[in-house]
């Protein structure tokens, strides 16, 4: 548990400058706004001047004025937001992690490679577009740990009668990637996904789960009803998944949501954790001197840091030190 | 062809279907048993080494260590039969507990506690005992499985023609002491 009112403390001279920043680019975004207004204004009286002389060519006019607009409010604000949100996850939400975890380091621009994403195997959809940004590390304890966000997404495409093409994107996954160095020594895979199968559609679904020939029955039966387990070894698998364990990450789903899938491989603990909202951000609306803020983004970071207890990952009872 | 013909040749390949699963079955099990044989062993390899280290700090304990070095002895000469007998069991039984008796005694002694060997011995000790629970619990679940063709109409006519027998389970908790820790 972490003391919010230390963390508020410690940010509060980072704060100060910050809400300089804040209260200039708002009033840098109330100007923009202004001349934007005045701009479409005067836009939309040459629209119609021009349309009434000369017909279509207004409307022609009309779509390069409101790119000059758009243009101008991006170059008099976007600049500024983005610079505001930067120095905020630079100076504020590092040092948040600091305070939280002192191993731990931030990187806001950087991310989890699409290809390790990929390598982990938790989704099996191709991959169209990838973004991925605030990186942490540390170890906590014994346990070395990272997470970051990740959008992947893959896109559909579809052409009516007339030939025209649709692209739909899709999100395959919004969330967090979290890995850990595990407490036991192994050397297969294992991956506990949420069982869809069996809740669509009941025993059908558990017998045709069965048919894969690295499909493991748990003895407990929540966990069964909770979570379908596919090992390379079945004997390595129930070494990972002790009872204890099984319980552990039925209370992981319990608190990180259903969606959330775990997998043990390469010595380490993986789970991707879906989350709606983007996280680890400094909001231009609210004051930057809100305790609510910084509280909501330890929160946050400590969200991932409970992970290494929830799994009980600093046991190290075993032989791997 | 006729419906009778077609009823006898679904009828053979029902049958070979559920033979061949039940083969299938009994090799997992004795893949299975010899998981947790392995494991077993591997124990055996480490208890004179504890023994030794327990020794030279808890001399006047002089009659555990010759209870743990008996009961690994029964042990390994009831292994001379393969197969899961009580008499097997039981032997495993006895070590599991004059070991969780040898530990407990090791914690009486700080410095026993504190010595890297002791530390590396434990460690091991907590990991092939994992192993053990593990192994155990693999092949209770392959039991089940085979159990369940063995018993289940009508795969249940073709076990009994063909000799499958039910099989037993590894009642006994060999691995995993509660609250191991350093």
């Amino acid at each position: 548990m972490y003391d919010s009112k230390q963390i508020y403390k410690n940010v509060l001279p980072k704060l100060n400058e910050l809400e300089s920043l804040r209260v200039e680019v708002l009033s840098k975004k109330s100007k923009a706004q202004v001349t934007c207004a005045i701009m479409a204004v005067i836009v939309l009286i040459l629209t119609f001047v021009i349309m009434s002389s000369a017909g279509f060519a207004g409307i022609f006019m009309g779509a390069i004025g409101a790119g000059i607009i758009v243009f101008t409010y991006h170059v008099m604000v976007g600049n500024h937001v983005q610079k505001f949100r930067r120095e905020y996850k630079n100076k504020v939400i590092s040092e948040i992690a600091r305070t939280l975890e002192p191993s731990m380091t931030y990187a806001p621009d950087s991310g989890i490679g699409e290809s390790h994403f990929k390598e982990i195997g938790h989704y099996s959809n191709r991959i169209d577009r990838y973004k991925t940004e605030d990186y942490f590390a540390g170890k906590l304890g014994d346990t070395s740990l990272s997470f970051a966000e990740i959008h992947a997404e893959y896109k559909t495409t579809s052409t009516d009668g007339k030939g025209n093409t649709r692209t739909t994107w899709h999100t395959l996954f919004k969330g967090v990637m979290f890995s850990a160095d595990f407490h036991k020594h192994f050397n297969t895979w294992v991956t506990i996904k949420p069982d869809k199968e069996s809740g669509l559609f009941g025993w059908i679904g558990t017998k045709m789960q069965q048919l894969s020939s690295s499909h493991i029955r748990m003895e407990d039966p929540v966990f069964e009803e909770n979570f379908k387990v596919n090992a390379g070894d079945d004997q390595q698998a129930r070494y990972l998944l002790t009872p204890d364990m099984q319980q552990r990450l039925l209370d992981v789903k319990k608190h990180y949501g259903s969606g959330v899938i775990i997998s043990f491989q390469q010595g380490c603990a993986y789970l991707t954790i879906p989350i709606k909202e983007d996280w680890f951000e400094g909001s231009l609306n609210e004051s930057a001197l809100s305790e609510n803020q910084v509280s909501r983004i330890a929160s946050q970071i400590s969200h991932f840091l409970n992970l290494v207890e929830a799994m009980n990952l600093n046991t190290r009872i075993w032989t791997k030190e | 062809m006729s419906p009778i013909v077609i009823i006898i040749v679904l009828l053979l390949i029902y049958w070979v279907v559920v033979y061949n699963s039940l083969i299938n079955g009994r090799n997992q099990i004795r893949r299975a048993f010899s998981g947790i044989d392995v494991q077993l062993k591997k124990r055996w390899d480490l208890i004179p080494q504890l023994v030794n280290t327990v020794k030279g700090y808890a001399a006047h304990e002089a009659s555990l260590f010759e209870k743990v070095v008996e009961a690994r002895t029964n042990a390994k000469l009831a292994t001379k039969s393969s197969a899961l007998t009580e008499d097997r069991l039981s032997c495993e039984k006895v070590l599991t507990e004059h070991t969780a008796e040898l530990m407990a005694v090791a914690e009486a002694y700080p410095e026993l506690k504190a010595s890297e060997q002791f530390i590396m011995l434990h460690r091991n000790l907590t990991e092939v005992e994992a192993q053990i629970a593990a192994s155990r619990r693999s092949y209770n679940a392959y039991v089940v499985k085979y159990n369940n063709a063995v018993e289940s109409f009508p795969s249940n006519i073709i076990a009994t023609q063909h000799g499958f027998k039910v099989a037993d389970y590894f009642s006994i908790e060999l691995g995993e002491r509660e609250n191991v820790r350093l």
